[in-house]
């Protein structure tokens, strides 16, 4: 994957990174016509737009979004398909470590 | 080659001191004209430069041919040969009777201003300062290096460059002569503390003959010239001694005794308040001063090798905290601390016990009753008046730890290597496990490192045995067997990023590592086929995962050092699990 600025967030995060270009880690919801809705590892929910990836298809329950984040949903830009046993608490305390020490990660 | 201006010569010639022909700068040369009855004269008027400071110049008449056929012109180097100085209206001139060009040049050198009676003032204010700077200098130079008696080095002094020193001390402590083993050979030590005239304290040891030489001479108490010996870096383990360096007192030392003592402290009052034992680390020793608050009976223990030893607990307090303090052996038996006496304890050793801090004393241990010393007077005070009376703090600290044997290893908290150092892991009775996430970074292989041995081939027997005539005989368990097995016992390098190991790794350990049995690599050993040999413990590292690393202390050449077995390893499979612990300690880093 070759943005390598775009950091790991969750959704409480989002808000600062409009425009910009984040990884969101989720399980796969409901699907509305192009769009996807995504569970965040922190309990929120964000709408991912697929219209620029359409071609290929998730196959695992949780995936990892690369996207542009705009008008509250998630431009996707590409996807990576992540096992079914991937440990959402650990994800989750670790992206919150990574902004409590943002010097190291950012 | 271009003259130097001479420096500071105009401060001097303003000052009227003495300047022999200096060389100085030509500036602003320029032609003046004066009618004086009828008469035009020419004068030259110019600046004399110094690099730093001018002053106005005018050019006897009689010099003005220099000027015209431009020996003399702007910037050129000039030498002062006959000079007056006068003051026309305030102002300083020099007048120039006789001078001689040394060479031409083309600019002006530095910036020089003009010295007034002003500058002057400012030159006397900074040369006072320079004074100043120099006296101090001097003073931080030769300050304490400078004996007080001629000839006499002070202890601070001393270094391993140094060959030729002569020390003027007082013994203040001295250990009765300790019989030890070195390769089947019986050797004697013996540790003497010196005091000088500047109170400070060394340590010095000597071994063997020269044990015997100087026991007899070196009494505690009496003072003596001592010359010749060696140098060596101190070794905190093993004294509490804020020195640098050790003296061996070897074949060329010479010891006399010294009747002119008056300069010589009786004792060296050094020591920490008890506050200080909480960081200090165990396995350290510590010069402490406090009260003895409760004296214990003396009993008797038995040790780990079935000694029966004679110890005594006591508490030693001052303002602020209590610590249980343990004398052992004849310092025990010999002090009962009648009225509860403050001393200074020198030498005793730092430990802990179920989490507390706690120090004792051995042999080597020195006590100092009642010392005559204000910080003594205050202690006695404060007990007077009550003070042990009223609950004080126990020394305490919870490490919340254990190291202790433990199967469900993997689950314990990881430790960095280093803590094996710093929390002086491995010196209780029993031996300390840690689980490390470390990587073998290397296995040693070389011809100074077997990385296996012929073993013992009776059940359950793994003991090592040696060819003697045509049967293995074991050494420790003494069987007798035709042919060996085999059984590793390299060393691993174990690294993690606070520090590097080397623990000893056993059979089972190394053939799930490298994948072949010992006797394997052994054949090939022993058919010189190196390069295979070689690459199988090459390629067996780099190695990343969990480390169950059992820790003891053991004793060589009178020191200790820390003894490493890797008793478990698992390579990192079940990341979440390493994730977690790492997310835990990382929170407690956030918590401090």
């Amino acid at each position: 994957m070759s943005h390598p600025n775009s950091p790991h967030v969750t959704s409480k995060y989002l808000s600062n990174f409009q425009g910009k270009t984040v990884r969101v880690i989720g399980k796969v919801g409901q699907k509305q016509g192009t769009s996807v809705l995504l569970f965040t590892t922190d309990n929120g929910q964000i709408w991912v737009d697929r219209s620029n990836n359409l071609q290929k298809d998730y196959t695992s329950p949780i995936v990892e979004i690369l996207g542009t984040y705009q008008n509250n949903s998630l431009m996707e830009i590409e996807f990576l398909d992540l096992s079914e046993n991937f440990d959402f608490e650990l994800y989750n305390q670790m992206v919150d470590l990574s902004y409590q020490l943002k010097d190291i990660f950012f | 080659m271009t003259s130097q201006l001479t420096e500071r010569s105009i401060p001097k010639i303003f000052k009227n001191e003495e300047c022999v022909h200096p060389i100085l700068q030509v500036i602003d040369l320029e032609e003046t004209h004066s009618k004086n009855q009828d008469e035009e004269t020419v004068r030259y008027r110019l600046k004399l430069s110094d690099g730093n400071f001018y002053l106005l110049a005018t050019l006897n008449r009689q010099l003005n041919e220099m000027v015209i056929n431009e020996e003399i012109k702007n910037f050129t180097f000039v030498k002062l040969l006959n000079y007056q100085k006068t003051v026309i209206k305030n102002t300083n001139f020099l007048l120039v009777s006789n001078l001689e060009s040394v060479s031409t040049q083309t600019e002006k050198i530095g910036e020089p201003t003009q010295f007034t009676n002003e500058t002057q003032e400012n030159e006397i204010e900074i040369e006072k300062e320079t004074e100043k700077e120099k006296e101090k200098e001097k003073e931080q130079t030769t300050f304490k290096t400078q004996p007080l008696e001629t000839g006499i080095n002070l202890l601070q002094s001393l270094n391993t460059y140094n060959k030729n020193w002569k020390i003027k001390v007082r013994v203040t402590n001295k250990t009765e002569p300790k019989i030890y083993n070195k390769n089947g050979k019986q050797g004697q030590v013996m540790y003497v503390t010196l005091v000088d005239s500047n109170g400070d304290e060394m340590r010095a040891t000597m071994f063997n003959d020269n044990v015997t030489k100087f026991k007899k001479v070196l009494q505690v108490s009496k003072c003596y010239y001592i010359s010749g010996g060696t140098l060596k870096p101190a070794d905190r383990r093993f004294s509490s001694i804020q020195s640098d360096y050790e003296i061996n007192f070897n074949n060329y030392t010479t010891i006399t005794l010294c009747t002119n003592t008056s300069d010589l402290p009786k004792e060296a009052y050094h020591y920490k308040k008890l506050s200080e034992i909480e960081k200090t680390q165990n396995g350290t020793k510590i010069d402490v001063m406090g009260i003895i608050a409760e004296v214990g009976e003396l009993i008797e223990v038995k040790s780990r090798t079935g000694k029966q030893l004679k110890k005594r607990e006591c508490v030693l307090a001052d303002q602020y905290l209590r610590i249980s303090c343990n004398f052992w052996g004849e310092i025990a038996e010999k002090n009962t601390f009648p009225g509860n006496p403050v001393i200074i304890l020198k030498e005793a050793n730092v430990g802990e016990y179920l989490n507390k801090k706690n120090i004792s004393a051995s042999s080597a241990a020195r006590i100092i009753l009642e010392p005559e010393i204000n910080e003594a007077q205050e202690i006695r005070d404060w007990w007077y008046r009550g003070g042990g009376k009223k609950n004080q703090e126990q020394l305490g600290k919870t490490i919340g730890k254990s190291y202790s044997s433990n199967t469900n290893w993997i689950e314990n908290d990881r430790d960095p290597l280093c803590n094996i150092l710093n929390l002086n892991l491995g010196v209780g009775e029993k031996a300390d496990y840690v689980t490390s996430k470390v990587t073998i970074t290397h296995i040693l292989h070389d011809e100074n490192n077997p990385v296996c041995y012929p073993s013992c081939t009776f059940e359950n027997c793994t003991k090592k045995v040696t060819l003697q005539g045509s049967h293995w005989v074991g050494e420790k368990c003494n069987h007798r067997i035709q042919k060996p097995n085999y059984r590793y016992n390299p060393k691993f390098r174990l690294t993690d990023s606070s520090s590097s190991i080397y623990a000893t790794a056993f059979n089972q350990i190394c053939e799930d590592i490298l994948g072949v049995k010992a006797e394997h690599v052994e054949t090939l050993k022993q058919q010189g086929r190196n390069d295979e040999f070689n690459e199988i413990f090459d390629k067996a590292v780099p190695l990343e995962g969990l480390a169950r690393i059992r820790v003891t202390e053991n004793e060589y050449e009178g020191k200790t050092f820390k003894r490493s077995i890797l008793s478990s390893f698992k390579p990192i499979t079940d990341y979440v699990l390493e994730s977690k612990k790492l997310i835990e300690q990382i929170n407690k880093i956030n918590e401090n």
